[in-house]
């Protein structure tokens, strides 16, 4: 057998192709599969749909429905709100020789008309209204709940970072105490990352209540399940030779973990921890959708009032934040990694 | 000719009777092995790789348990507590590289230290001290004590694990082909310091190697290893090329290995 092949010329040699017929057939088998997937998801109408609003917006058709649907709520989105006017009769102890910043009280005459009890007949009233003008106060507000989404995020990674460095070493198949505690800090870090944060928001938010406890623990339960893996898979892998060696002198674990492992997987724990911030800080604008502080719970207040304008600012701070976050950590990581 | 008799009333820095050794699934390395090693003898364990010197090394500081038989540090049987005075000097050094040279001796006396001194990386004054010194005794500056250890060469690398190696004051020193992965100049360095270091410390060496001429030109005693078992021991002198064929098995090997051996 080896002497035939050895004597074989090198045409006869039988070489790999890039690809065959079975390649083909699991092609065949893909486009299959997606044609009936596109046809229960509609992408056919996806596809008509964006066609009519490019027609539209080129000016071949009159309207379509995502110009419909969009068209009103774009239009009122602009100009975005950046002041606040409030009736002054509504606001408890407000103190007129001390207004916020920036702020002025407007006066405006207002014109009832009501129907008089006594001649019944329909007399018009003039009264005087006051506002509270606040020109900034809107973005103020919006730039403060931004701020606090912020610092739900920050919280929730430092706690999750916290609680990650000693999960990690229990998930660590190489350093964990016992079997049974790996097996169970394993499936408690695979249960807290399986578990999306708006779903554990909303448990959450019936058990601590509205505001930014919840946002906290929800994020902070889902990043403890990425970080916990992480950080785990880290250790597995760094590089035993340091680790034999102060094996060697008798050390602990924890000793062994601390000098041997932890200096070689800093670079990466500190990358792991930048993108959980990152992630937790846009994550946080989200989880307030469902009452778990931060910008969230406005923005969805907002929306549901129909006051666009104010979901637009929001949408503008939002962004420009991420963008900025985006910078800073991009700069942060270059210096420490 | 192997222990000279005038140490046979001081007890043997190391002794080793009927070790059995296997690896899980794996072929029985170690079978039956015996071995005395009298205080400040430097002793080279020669032979091939699969010869078993790097599982005997692991055996007698624990990094692999043995499966059966005993191991005694001066008469006491060797515990997890009393492996602290057994140094050892790795082939790939063992050393972390993010951590500045200065930590990565000091971490050599760690086992002694409380969890909170280990946590925050603080070590005591006087190991402080002696760190410094024995740097400075292995050839290093100041400059190099505070630079991360990735930044030195491969010489100086395995000056630092020596140093380490040195800092719980051992009185047997195990080196795991220290000079493997260093050209002929820093392999002879590094030969030279640990057999001075040792000597200075009246410490015993059990040191591994592959190259002859490295064996023939430091030890006091040679023992060869040839599939875990012993097929020679005695001083270089006694080193013939039969023996060395006896430990190599050098029927078929290579050209160049008989150059050096002849």
């Amino acid at each position: 057998m080896m002497d035939a092949e050895h004597d074989s010329l090198p045409h006869f040699w039988h070489l790999k192709q890039p690809f065959g017929w079975k390649s083909l057939l699991v092609l065949l088998l893909i486009i299959i599969a997606s044609s009936i997937s596109a046809e229960r998801m509609q992408l056919d109408r996806m596809a008509s749909q964006i066609g009519d609003f490019a027609l539209e917006a080129v000016g071949l058709r009159e309207s379509s429905q995502i110009g419909r649907g969009m068209g009103s709520v774009t239009r009122d989105m602009f100009p975005i709100a950046i002041s606040d006017r409030r009736p002054i009769d509504l606001m408890d102890g407000l103190d007129e020789s001390r207004l916020p910043f920036l702020a002025h009280i407007e006066t405006v005459e207002v014109q009832t008309t009501e129907l008089d009890p006594d001649t019944l007949q329909m007399t018009t009233k003039v009264s005087e209204r006051q506002f509270l003008v606040e020109p900034i106060g809107y973005l103020l507000f919006v730039l403060g709940k931004m701020v606090e989404t912020i610092e739900i995020a920050i919280w929730a990674s430092l706690i999750a970072i916290l609680v990650s460095l000693p999960l990690a070493w229990l998930c660590a198949s190489n350093y964990s105490p016992h079997p049974l505690i790996y097996g169970v800090a394993r499936s408690l870090v695979s249960l807290l990352r399986s578990i999306p944060e708006l779903i554990s928001a909303l448990f959450l938010v019936l058990a601590f209540g509205f505001g930014p406890i919840a946002g906290i623990l929800a994020l902070s339960f889902h990043s403890i399940g990425f970080l916990g893996k992480f950080y785990a898979e880290d250790i597995e892998a760094a590089n035993k030779s340091p680790q034999q060696a102060l094996k060697a002198t008798g050390a602990s674990d924890f000793a062994i973990l601390r000098i041997a492992v932890l200096p070689q997987v800093l670079p990466s724990y500190t990358g792991l921890s930048l993108y959980i911030l990152d992630r937790n800080i846009r994550m946080a604008t989200v989880i307030g959708l469902v009452g778990a502080g931060g910008i969230g719970q406005e923005l969805k207040g907002r929306f549901d009032m129909f006051q666009y304008d104010r979901v637009g600012t929001m949408l503008l701070v939002i962004f420009l934040t991420v963008m900025a976050l985006d910078l800073i950590s991009a700069r942060f990581r270059k210096r420490l990694v | 000719m192997t222990d000279q008799p005038t140490s046979a009333s001081t007890l043997p820095a190391l002794k080793l009777s009927n070790v059995f050794k296997s690896y899980k699934d794996g072929p029985r390395v170690l079978t039956d092995f015996s071995l005395d090693l009298r205080p400040g003898c430097f002793c080279v364990l020669l032979g091939s790789s699969g010869s078993g010197k790097s599982t005997l090394l692991r055996c007698i500081v624990g990094l692999a348990p043995v499966d059966s038989g005993d191991i005694r540090l001066h008469g006491v049987r060797l515990t997890k507590k009393q492996r602290r005075h057994v140094g050892m000097v790795h082939q790939d050094f063992g050393l972390t590289d993010r951590l500045t040279t200065a930590q990565n001796v000091m971490s050599g006396s760690i086992a002694a230290l409380s969890w909170w001194r280990v946590a925050l990386q603080l070590y005591p004054h006087l190991i402080q001290e002696k760190a410094c010194a024995l740097l400075s005794r292995v050839g290093l500056s100041e400059d190099h004590a505070n630079r991360r250890t990735g930044q030195l060469s491969g010489g100086q690398k395995q000056r630092v694990g020596i140093a380490r190696a040195l800092m719980c004051d051992p009185s047997l020193i195990l080196a795991d082909e220290p000079v493997a992965s260093l050209d002929p100049r820093s392999s002879a360095d590094v030969m030279d310091l640990l057999k001075s270091a040792a000597q200075e410390r009246d410490a015993a060496v059990l040191c591994s190697l592959h190259q002859i001429d490295l064996a023939r030109e430091y030890a006091d005693r040679i023992i060869g290893l040839n599939n875990g078992t012993i097929v020679f021991d005695g001083p270089p002198a006694a080193l013939t090329s039969d023996a060395v064929q006896a430990i190599f098995e050098i029927d078929d090997t290579s050209p160049t290995l008989r150059r050096e051996v002849a």
